[in-house]
């Protein structure tokens, strides 16, 4: 239906990961089309959008949410992947910590987050296969056991990252019609997923 | 691996504070300067050559005064007289009331005149002139040995029984590893650090230049000494600028001296805004949210129609003023504007209450856009700033700030709803300004408002109470300004009959002073 319409269909995505495995660099990369090896870490978290167009002509538009890496704002993430339909977790393939880092956060995700959201596991820096330490095989089989989409990517040279949020948009359709028909239309001033994080808290401080 | 870490940051500690080279880095092609504004934030750092002729500079403008303007002539004369007020406050004794007076202004570009004053307002310096250069010698001395001390290198310091796999608390070889987490943890933040500037990224290993590895020691001993908030992303985009400005300083009593005199400055200022990094302080009044919630309750009081606005959108305030508040500022802006905003910031008497005028001063300037924009627009707006040109970019920022603390912004009537459009055009709300707002006597700003503003009635006005005079260090002193707005009685328009140190002006008048 929405296919037909030509109407974006709109989702929340969530990056989520420790700090400094590319979070923002792959957000950058799917939006701009850009690598930086040096960007500013990201304070809080930042919004992008980007639509995707499906094969069968949906579109689909991202609001993609690019949380911090560090400890000190993990208690801010909730706000950020409550309500997403769709997460990404990365770690970096060339440093252990940050793939123990980003099985801690699969499992926050499955505990806390919404049981529909699209989960993709993801080993980023592909491109620094001399530094690897986290084998493909190893993400794979992590993820096949909990049930997520693993994929390896590049920031810096793109191998791999419209492909990921492609992966992701194909999931989430039919997802999103099964929650139109339990909850019925939304806010029409407000797109899906957007309002959720701040339902009810009046602000932050609440 | 390990050891290449530490004995690397110990290595160019030496190298960097025995050579002056640093600050012949000068970096003179990344920072846009209007140099015939005085007042100019371009903030062009200037290279030594500058300092041998400052003066003649400024004569050489006299000696052929037909090539000039009239306004650069008169500009260079109020640009000479500010700077010997500046000079002349920090003479003998430091007039520490008159420093922060003149400098919430913005400090000229000067050789080594922001690095001076920064140092005094963020209190690193004390007042007593006489007693500097051997209170330099100590602190120096004192972060030299910290160096020494805490970047721990195994290697050197083995006992006989200790060995790597040892993971007993006192093993050195245990501390290593611990300290090469929190060193790793600071590398990835400290090569990111205001990586658009040739002077810290001038090497071709990106990320990796001297100044980086100052930066890097700078913080990983502050987190050593202060383990219970340890370090924290976006310290280093604190630290960056007052580092740069004090490297920046060629006078000879704080050339080569950047990275211990940054140092104390930043923990200086970290006893200031520390709480801001501090998660467990997220849900108390002086941490970040308590910061955000001030924040949006001023926005609230200035400007209720896009306060709701923002509401019916759901926008949260945290997902724009988060990084706003906990760097004040310093992600947002090109650093130029970042070294001008920082003046007022560390002049501000009532302590970083100032920084809740700006934020909500960049919001308001761009009013219109937001409410004719989406959830995403919106956001896309405020966490990609930019000054805008024809608001007189950061001045114009500051400008409508220093409204919005004195109580003299007023935000446009709120667009008629629907049901009210055909009402327009007839004379009983054609003239909403005398009905409403019947001032009883005209404002002497009132030029200073926008086109749309009008002269404020107690009732909507945001109070301000009279804050005391509060040092930089002591935290209770600072007040809670904005609590509720509405119950409080006005400040008075007459912004010359209140505290001096709330009023911080030049007593010059400028051609180019806020308009």
């Amino acid at each position: 239906m929405a296919g037909q319409m030509r109407k974006a269909l709109t989702y929340k995505l969530v990056l989520l990961g420790d700090a400094g495995v590319g979070k923002t660099a792959i957000a950058v990369q799917f939006v701009k089309g850009q690598f930086n090896p040096f960007l500013e870490s990201t304070i809080g978290a930042s919004f992008m959008n980007q639509t995707v167009t499906l094969p069968d002509e949906t579109l689909i538009k991202f609001q993609i949410w690019d949380t911090a890496g560090q400890e000190r704002f993990h208690s801010l993430a909730p706000m950020y992947y409550r309500g997403a339909q769709a997460a990404i977790v990365v770690y970096d393939i060339t440093n252990r910590n940050s793939f123990e880092k980003a099985k801690e956060w699969i499992k926050e995700l499955q505990q806390q987050g919404d049981p529909n959201v699209v989960v993709a596991f993801v080993g980023n820096k592909v491109d620094m296969p001399e530094a690897r330490k986290i084998q493909p095989s190893e993400g794979e089989s992590y993820a096949s056991e909990n049930g997520l989409f693993f994929i390896e990517t590049s920031a810096k040279t793109a191998e791999n990252v419209s492909e990921l949020f492609m992966k992701i948009a194909k999931q989430l359709p039919s997802i999103q019609r099964q929650k139109d028909i339990t909850s019925g239309p939304s806010n029409p001033g407000v797109k899906p997923g957007v309002g959720a994080p701040s339902k009810g808290k009046g602000g932050c401080c609440g | 691996m390990f050891s290449r870490h530490s004995t690397t940051i110990l290595h160019s500690h030496n190298r960097l504070r025995d050579s002056t080279e640093a600050h012949r880095m000068a970096d003179t092609t990344d920072v846009p300067s209007n140099t015939s504004d005085p007042l100019s934030q371009g903030s062009k750092p200037l290279g030594e050559e500058f300092i041998e002729i400052d003066d003649k500079v400024l004569d050489s403008l006299n000696i052929s005064p037909r090539l000039l303007e009239e306004k650069e002539k008169r500009q260079a004369i109020w640009f000479r007289e500010r700077l010997g007020l500046f000079q002349s406050a920090i003479e003998e004794r430091v007039d520490f009331k008159k420093v922060k007076q003149l400098a919430f202004d913005g400090i000229p570009d000067h050789p080594g005149l922001r690095s001076v004053y920064w140092k005094i307002l963020l209190g690193y310096l004390p007042t007593d002139k006489s007693a500097w250069s051997s209170f330099l010698v100590r602190n120096r001395k004192l972060y030299d040995d910290w160096v020494v001390e805490l970047v721990v290198d195994p290697h050197e310091k083995q006992k006989k029984d200790d060995h790597p796999l040892n993971t007993s608390s006192d093993s050195s070889w245990n501390a290593f590893f611990k300290d090469n987490e929190l060193l790793d943890e600071v590398d990835k933040d400290v090569k990111r650090t205001l990586p658009h500037l040739h002077f810290f990224n001038h090497d071709k290993n990106a990320g990796s230049t001297e100044h980086y590895e100052a930066l890097k020691r700078i913080l990983f001993i502050y987190a050593k000494l202060n383990p219970g908030i340890r370090y924290v992303q976006g310290m280093n985009e604190i630290l960056g600028p007052i580092y740069y400005v004090y490297a920046m300083d060629a006078t000879p009593m704080f050339q080569g001296h950047a990275e211990a005199d940054a140092f104390f400055s930043f923990t200086s200022l970290m006893g200031e805004i520390r709480d801001n990094f501090c998660k467990s302080l997220d849900k108390s009044e002086t941490g970040i949210a308590g910061n955000i919630m001030r924040l949006n309750n001023l926005l609230k009081d200035i400007d209720h129609e896009l306060w709701e606005d923002f509401e019916e959108k759901k926008l949260n305030p945290q997902f724009y003023s988060f990084r706003w508040l906990t760097l004040l500022l310093s992600q947002e802006f090109d650093l130029p504007d970042v070294l001008r905003l920082w003046d007022s910031l560390f002049s501000d008497p009532r302590r970083f209450d100032f920084l809740l005028d700006v934020c909500s001063a960049m919001i308001v300037q761009v009013r219109e856009q937001l409410l004719s924009g989406t959830f995403a627009d919106n956001l896309k707006l405020l966490q990609n700033y930019h000054v805008a040109d024809d608001n007189a970019g950061m001045q114009g920022i500051l400008q409508r700030a220093k409204e919005i603390r004195d109580g003299l912004y007023v935000a446009p009537l709120p667009r008629p709803k629907a049901d009210l459009r055909r009402f327009i055009g007839s004379p009983a709300l054609s003239r909403p300004a005398e009905r409403l707002y019947n001032s009883p006597t005209p404002s002497p700003y009132k030029d200073l408002l926008p086109p749309m503003a009008l002269i404020k009635t107690p009732n909507v006005t945001r109070s301000v109470e009279s804050s005391p005079v509060v040092t930089p260090h002591k935290e209770e002193e600072r007040v809670n300004t904005i609590t509720g707005g509405f119950l409080k009685p006005p400040r008075p328009f007459d912004a010359s009959s209140s505290d001096e140190d709330e009023e911080p002006h030049s007593t010059i008048s400028h051609p180019l002073a806020f308009r």
